[in-house]
């Protein structure tokens, strides 16, 4: 009981996390914010590591899973190291201590939508060329990625999207005698 | 040595080999020249190319872009302000101020001659104690090679970035990532959930392209372009014999600050640069001409960068234990040739490695052609395009991923790699220790096990053997300097946040991008 009450005290160090806890994650300092998340995902991995070792133990005798040569140790390890970094995480975000130096604070025009088109096409490219083949994708994904950063000039980008491809291919294909992806269609 | 070190000669002084390292230099300093390529990125998308053929010619061109990226980073950090590699940071303080009053070929050769100079005399320690070091090494029985491990990985979370714990995360999940797959001893299958693609691990030069180059390109889409305008004039004369005399303690400083950084793990150009340019200031007679356009702060900056490239090959062609990202790369690369770098490798195949030295030593003489070369001609670099740059980019590193293992399951670790890496920069989490640790992984699982065979399962052969017992004391006296580090910090945290708001610290970087 009167570890509760110990516990408590950190409340009073940190009164704004406390106010913060009833209006969600948002009110809270986005460096706390971020450690939030990070102690949440690295939490999220150490037990799920743990719960995949004790899922794996059963059936196998005691002698391969106990013991320094076990294949269990390194994950182990990462499992304790990730709770363990989870709990720091946690401290901070409490106290309200975050990194001593704070990182590079975001420019003001960040083109977080933009990012997140490239991305998608990324993506998008990374399934294409499977369908489409290596040469046809990326003539596609060059004109569309372009367009997406910005780029105007229509000469520019044509002659982009056959030379990089076309090169790539005789450098691999012929040159170095690498095999690029092939698709359904080519 | 000499004679190993002129068979190197007679080994790789082909033409073919001379003109990979040239192809290698030129393009390093044209992507390092570019803003947002970084020297990780070139090195991480170029290598797959280099699989395919042999490692007399491969190795060559990796080094010389290593080499190229590093140095052309200080182009664009002098002439518009803006660090091509986060390694050129502290070059674009003086630098660019000296530009700014119209001196900028003076600039620009003053950061040539730290480079070349620094990487020189650099290169010189690097031959002359990789050899001896790996005679002593090659004595190290696996109980050595565990200490070794340990250390470089504390090292690693422990002084990558402002962060301890951030550090500390991304080191653990290295560490995940490396047990993924199939068991080497007892055949038992680690996370991998039925896929067969897995059993073999992570593929690693997949998921450093994701990781470096992918997320680097996201990063620069959301940051938008670098509008400047390149310098139109070079301005005046060069950098004269007296000064260049004037400047060589500041550079020799920095070159020895340099070359002991680079030579521990974890530590690379990007910390360097800033270290050596500390440090100059606090010895320099005219402190307050730095951020003015000194010319010593050019060279301190520059020196301090190009100085770590030899001087990181030392544990990564010794202990086969990289540096920094880039050799953790070029680690990948050598092992893609089947040559796995450790004292081993200086017995097996002496001609070659004395090769990759002469190398080294060439590509610097290179490298005062292709700068001079340079500054004349790519000042005007970066108005190429993004729009044209990066879709580029994208597919090279599509083909490359591709290409490794002719594996389509490595597109998608690539491509998780990207969201991964990207994740880890918006969090501010570092990079370096992820890579380093699921390099160091499986090397330190298999030595502790083997020590644990040779001792049947007794930890104390950590401390009877001599050579255990003093990087064991090593390891303990780091733990303990890294411990006592973050609870400074933490106090320091803790005033800063009983006194009144404190300005915002100054932050060194101007690139977003972790090299």
């Amino acid at each position: 009981m009167s570890r509760l009450i110990d516990r408590s005290r950190y409340w009073h160090f940190a009164p704004d996390f406390e106010a913060g806890l009833g209006r969600g994650l948002e009110s809270l300092a986005p460096d706390r914010r971020l450690d939030f998340i990070l102690a949440v995902v690295s939490g999220f991995l150490g037990l799920a590591v743990a719960l995949f070792l004790v899922n794996a133990a059963f059936g196998e005798s005691s002698t391969t899973i106990f013991g320094m040569r076990s294949p269990f140790l390194f994950p182990a390890i990462a499992a304790v190291l990730m709770c363990g970094i989870c709990g720091l995480l946690l401290r901070r975000v409490v106290k309200g201590r975050s990194t001593a130096l704070a990182e590079e604070a975001a420019p003001a025009d960040l083109q977080s939508a933009k990012a997140g088109w490239i991305g998608l096409s990324i993506l998008v490219y990374g399934v294409l060329v499977f369908v489409l083949g290596m040469l046809l994708s990326s003539m596609l994904f060059i004109v569309v990625a372009s367009l997406l950063f910005g780029y105007r000039n229509i000469w520019g980008i044509a002659a982009l999207s056959i030379m990089t491809p076309v090169s790539i291919y005789l450098l691999f294909e012929r040159l170095l005698n690498i095999l690029l992806p092939s698709g359904w269609i080519f | 040595m000499l004679e190993h070190l002129l068979a190197g000669f007679a080994t790789l002084m082909t033409p073919i080999t001379l003109a990979a390292a040239a192809l290698g230099l030129v393009g390093g300093i044209f992507v390092g020249a570019l803003p947002g390529l970084t020297a990780t990125m070139a090195v991480a998308v170029l290598a797959p190319f280099t699989f395919f053929i042999d490692a007399t010619i491969g190795i060559p061109f990796l080094l010389g872009v290593y080499k190229g990226a590093i140095y052309g980073g200080s182009i664009p950090a002098i002439t518009i302000n803006t660090p091509g590699t986060a390694a050129s940071a502290a070059t674009a303080i003086d630098g660019n101020a000296l530009a700014n009053r119209g001196r900028v070929r003076l600039a620009l050769e003053t950061s040539l001659f730290a480079s070349v100079l620094a990487d020189l005399l650099s290169t010189v320690v690097l031959i002359l104690v990789a050899a001896p070091l790996a005679s002593i090494a090659i004595s190290f029985g696996s109980s050595e090679f565990v200490l070794l491990y340990l250390f470089a990985l504390t090292l690693i979370a422990g002084v990558s970035g402002n962060d301890f714990v951030k550090g500390l995360l991304s080191a653990a999940g290295g560490l995940l990532l490396a047990v993924i797959g199939l068991d080497p001893m007892t055949g038992f299958q680690r996370f991998t959930f039925g896929v067969t693609d897995l059993l073999q691990g992570i593929s690693l030069v997949p998921l450093l392209i994701g990781m470096f180059a992918l997320s680097e390109i996201l990063i620069q889409a959301e940051n938008g372009a670098a509008k400047s305008q390149g310098m139109d004039r070079l301005g005046g004369r060069g950098l004269s014999w007296r000064q260049a005399r004037s400047l060589l303690p500041v550079s020799l400083r920095s070159t020895g600050i340099g070359t002991f950084l680079g030579a521990l793990p974890g530590l690379g150009a990007e910390i360097s640069c800033w270290i050596s340019y500390g440090v100059a200031k606090r010895r320099s007679r005219r402190p307050q001409q730095f951020g003015k356009g000194s010319l010593s702060g050019i060279c301190a900056a520059e020196a301090g960068n190009n100085a770590v490239v030899p001087a990181a090959l030392i544990p990564m062609m010794v202990f086969g234990i990289p540096g920094d990202t880039i050799t953790a790369v070029l680690l990948g690369a050598f092992m893609a040739h089947d040559l796995m770098p450790g004292p081993l490798l200086f017995e097996r195949a002496p001609d070659l490695m004395y090769g990759f030295f002469a190398i080294l030593l060439v590509t610097n003489i290179m490298l005062i052609a292709f700068g001079l070369l340079a500054i004349r001609h790519l000042r005007h670099i970066n108005r190429i395009p993004q729009g044209l740059l990066y879709p580029a980019v994208v597919v090279l590193c599509f083909a490359g991923a591709f290409s490794v293992n002719n594996s389509s399951f490595d597109l998608v670790i690539m491509l998780a790699g990207g969201v991964l890496g990207y994740g880890m920069r918006k969090t501010g989490v570092p990079i370096p220790p992820l890579v380093i640790a699921l390099l160091l992984a499986p090397g330190l699982e298999n030595a502790l096990r083997q020590t644990l065979l040779l001792s049947n399962g007794s930890l104390s052969i950590f401390v009877t053997r001599p050579i255990s017992l003093v990087l064991l004391s090593l390891l303990v006296l780091s733990i303990v300097v890294m411990i006592w580090r973050y609870v400074a910090i933490q106090r320091e945290a803790a005033q800063d946040a009983v006194s009144p708001q404190m300005p915002p610290a100054q932050t060194p970087s101007k690139v977003s991008s972790q090299e």
